[in-house]
């Protein structure tokens, strides 16, 4: 951290001991997995500075955008127009979610057999850790599944900052018209929050910072399918995890300035792995900040991730919106466009999912899948089984892994990572 | 071939299936009629012999019924008017679920749908029934195949994935009617969305029977369903009588035709004698437990291999548990049941059952009921497998035994699956409680 944050903390309401704790254990896990890769792009110096001060720079910048009138929405989920938010003079930002912090405190409220990522979020929540939640205004829960649902109302009942909006889980016309009723109900809930008036004018201004922060991911994305690697998984997931944080504008002028230099390596064959190294295709559950356990363990074992097929990567972040509506039901209908076609498990059927993880794999070139589940999360785990069927029937290797927060099976999952990638080099 | 399943049909099911049944029920009938010696319980209803005909009977045309009628699978809590109307043999997963759980072989469906890699943490509903689709084996002697499968999501979103793995493994039409969830009141853009989804699924089903809608039929079913639901809330609400004539363990069995088969005639039939005899028990003070001290509310699924184990408990403690939100949702929505608006009030009943609500909601029905029951604690079982049902019981425990003052208890467990289930955890921790009630 560039200077003494614990004022700032302070007026926050953060338990500034476990914070402490917390900033401590995360430096040092960070340098350990990121700072520690041999042969990093120079320009993945932002993001470690950005990482350096998320806690820190990145919460003074939301305060001062506070100072000046504007809100903050706090968030978990891809299915929350960014548009929106922006065209309104918010700020959005992502939630903690990605670690088991305080699980007794959760579990005084949760089931212990949640989701780590719920349970993660009650945990940041109730153990006063999360700045972005404490400086947020508004917390925008999404129904995607069974246990957001009640965590969103349980939740509710400790801060009157919720709202929830609801998501179709089929796809048909009767679902866009839901879609569509929520976002609009949605965006008059900001304009209440905002004290502002959604306009065209504002919903094409923010749909272009969004659009230019997607078609940055996208650019890095296909930079990736080189062989040499000319990014490593991880850092290639650090990025999608920071699009959830950092500014948009400055963001995406920052992944083209990586893109830049990665193009320059891919001219002159450099990598940060051997060429014909294993590469691998994650797909599955999303990975919030600081959840590295699984990519970590499969580029130790010599393998390189070449893409997410995620809500915190590609599935959440392809595709752009229509920014050319003239009028406010055709802005609603561009957003509706958009984000039903992001196909997360929750819907049914969800052939395209597999379509995309099909599309990515070629795209990428990468020689196996790993279908990432966390513990309890129903939607994605009944998927992993057909998934990994479809996959292996096309000759994919596939390795399925299931885990949690926790550091207790990593020995065994390191096992299994490593007889997948012996697989992928056999 | 017509020829032929029509024989054996009407030897299997109308004749020989039909007397040996009747045969059955008059020998369990007979049964009933000796003297009664449990030290604990009070003497079973004299209708069970009648439950037990019906169901049987619905298992046996199950096993024909691909010979004779279109065969659906759907989700307990789907509108199957529809169905019903347009002369479909229906089955519930869920309650073949259940059945499995009754008879000790759901962790061995289950370790089937484990060993073609689903995970164990999934709901064991999904699991025995994906396993007994998959291996063929159940208890039930033949599930039919299913021509259809009604998937409507008001109870869980498991249901989404697990009927998904169905309509792949069996390559049959998937309905799905998306019920998005309720904290206050239903926006009408929500009504108006499952309402188009239950007018679109309308063509699909008439498609795969083969046959048109008749509204007047349809009305006609929606009718009993109505009235059925209205009699089993009845049913219910003798609970309230001291002593109570039927305990909720009692329910969770008489709840299979409100269940499985809304809309039939025979339910509405089966539900009028059922209250008949529970009035005449509150009428003459015959307890469903011995000797009744304390009254407890349930919350959330039974555990359904534990049923005979945790009521001889609670009995031998003069504990009876009067009522159970569970069976208390098949029972509360009859009056926005409306027969000459049948899709549209299907609609808004369907988005409304307790599981596609808000805990705060849950929270406000087991208030009324601990009011209504006169109950003395409340049993909250932390269902493993069901995460709607059991997330927000941790808060609203606290609130029941904090601001009602009465004594909660969260009990560990799985409806179907006894490898998540200590009985020695479960019986030190009801002991506890039970002594918490008798101080």
């Amino acid at each position: 951290m560039s200077k003494d944050y614990h004022p700032m903390w302070e007026s926050l309401g953060l338990d500034l001991d476990a914070h402490d704790a917390l900033l401590d254990f995360l430096g040092s896990y960070y340098a350990d997995t990121f700072v520690a890769q041999p042969n990093r792009p120079a320009a993945m110096g932002y993001f470690d500075f950005v990482m350096s001060e998320v806690h820190g720079l990145r919460i003074e910048e939301l305060l001062a955008a506070k100072a000046e009138g504007r809100k903050v929405i706090a968030t978990f989920c891809t299915y929350v127009p960014e548009e929106l938010i922006l065209a309104l003079d918010g700020v959005m930002v992502g939630l903690c979610a990605g670690a088991s912090f305080a699980p007794e405190l959760a579990e005084a409220v949760l089931p212990r057999t949640l989701c780590p990522l719920i349970k993660g979020f009650f945990g940041f929540a109730l153990g006063r850790v999360c700045p972005y939640l404490a400086a947020s205004d508004l917390v925008v829960g999404e129904n995607t599944c069974d246990g957001k649902k009640k965590a969103w109302e349980i939740y509710g009942d400790m801060s009157e900052r919720m709202v929830v909006f609801d998501l179709p889980q089929t796809k048909s016309s009767a679902s866009r018209a839901l879609l569509r009723g929520e976002y609009a109900a949605f965006a008059r809930r900001l304009e209440e929050a905002t004290g502002k008036t959604l306009t065209v004018a504002a919903f094409r201004r923010g749909a272009a910072i969004v659009n230019a922060k997607r078609e940055a991911l996208a650019r890095l994305a296909r930079l990736r399918a080189a062989d040499p690697a000319p990014l490593s998984g991880l850092d290639g997931l650090l990025v999608n995890q920071i699009a959830f944080y950092d500014d948009p504008v400055r963001f995406t002028t920052q992944v083209h300035a990586l893109c830049d230099e990665l193009e320059q390596r891919i001219a002159a064959g450099v990598g940060v792995a051997r060429r014909g190294a294993p590469r691998v295709l994650v797909s599955g559950c999303p990975m919030a900040v600081p959840n590295w356990k699984v990519p970590t363990l499969v580029e130790r074992a010599g393998a390189v991730i070449v893409g997410e097929e995620s809500c915190v990567g590609e599935r959440g972040q392809r595709n752009t919106v229509d920014a050319s509506a003239d009028t406010l039901d055709g802005a609603l209908d561009a957003l509706v466009d958009r984000y039903l076609g992001i196909d997360c498990a929750i819907f049914t059927p969800n052939r395209s999912r597999l379509d995309h993880i099909g599309e990515m794999r070629a795209a990428y070139n990468a020689h196996g899948v790993l279908h990432y589940g966390l513990q309890f999360c129903q939607p994605y785990l009944m998927e992993a089984g057909p998934v990994e069927k479809a996959l292996e029937g096309d000759g994919v290797p596939t390795l399925r892994v299931e885990t949690d927060y926790g550091q207790e099976d990593v020995g065994q999952l390191q096992t299994r990572i490593e007889a997948f990638i012996e697989r992928l080099e056999g | 071939m017509k020829l032929a399943s029509s024989l054996r049909w009407h030897l299997n099911v109308t004749v020989l299936g039909s007397a040996w049944l009747k045969w059955d029920r008059l020998r369990l009938a007979r049964k009933l009629r000796r003297p009664w010696r449990h030290p604990h319980l009070g003497p079973p209803l004299l209708t069970s012999p009648r439950l037990k005909e019906l169901i049987s009977r619905h298992y046996l045309r199950g096993r024909f019924a691909n010979d004779r009628y279109p065969v659906a699978w759907v989700t307990s809590g789907a509108p199957v008017e529809v169905l019903v109307a347009l002369g479909y043999f229906v089955i519930y997963p869920e309650n073949h679920g259940a059945v499995c759980g009754i008879r000790e072989v759901g962790d061995t469906m289950a370790a089937h749908a484990e060993a073609a890699g689903y995970s164990p943490d999934l709901c064991s509903y999904a699991r025995a029934d994906i396993g007994a689709a998959l291996s063929g084996e159940t208890p039930v002697g033949r599930l039919p195949r299913p021509d259809l499968l009604l998937c409507c999501t008001n109870i869980c979103q498991t249901v989404l994935y697990w009927y998904r793995v169905l309509a792949e493994h069996f390559g049959c039409p998937l309905v799905v009617i998306d019920t998005p969830f309720v904290y206050d009141q239903a926006s009408e853009h929500a009504v108006t969305y499952v309402e188009r989804q239950i007018e679109d699924s309308v063509a699909v089903c008439e498609r795969v029977a083969g046959r048109a809608l008749d509204s007047r039929r349809l009305q006609r079913v929606t009718s009993r369903s109505k009235e059925a639901v209205a009699l089993w809330g009845s049913v219910l609400q003798c609970g309230m009588a001291r002593p109570t004539p039927i305990t909720a363990f009692d329910a969770f069995i008489h709840m299979a035709p409100i269940v499985e088969m809304r809309g039939e005639e025979l339910t509405v039939a089966y539900y009028r004698a059922l209250l008949a005899e529970l009035r005449r028990r509150v009428d003459r003070g015959i307890g469903a437990v011995k000797g009744e001290r304390h009254r407890v509310l349930w919350d959330n699924l039974p555990i359904w291999h534990r049923l005979r184990w945790l009521g001889e408990l609670l009995a031998e403690h003069q504990v009876a548990m009067v009522a159970s939100t569970y069976t208390n949702a098949w029972g509360e929505l009859a009056e926005l049941i409306d027969p000459a608006r049948p899709i549209a009030s299907a609609a808004r009943c369907y988005i409304h059952p307790i599981l596609n609500r808000g805990t705060g909601h849950k929270l406000a029905t087991m208030r009324r009921m601990v009011g209504e029951y006169g109950v003395d604690g409340v049993i909250l079982h932390s269902d493993r497998s069901c995460k709607p049902y059991s997330i927000g019981q941790v808060d609203q425990r606290s609130r029941l035994a904090g601001e009602a003052g009465v004594p909660a208890l969260l009990l560990e467990a799985d409806h179907n699956d006894p490898r998540s289930f200590s009985e020695q955890q479960a019986t030190t921790r009801l002991q506890a409680f039970l002594e918490m009630l008798a101080a």
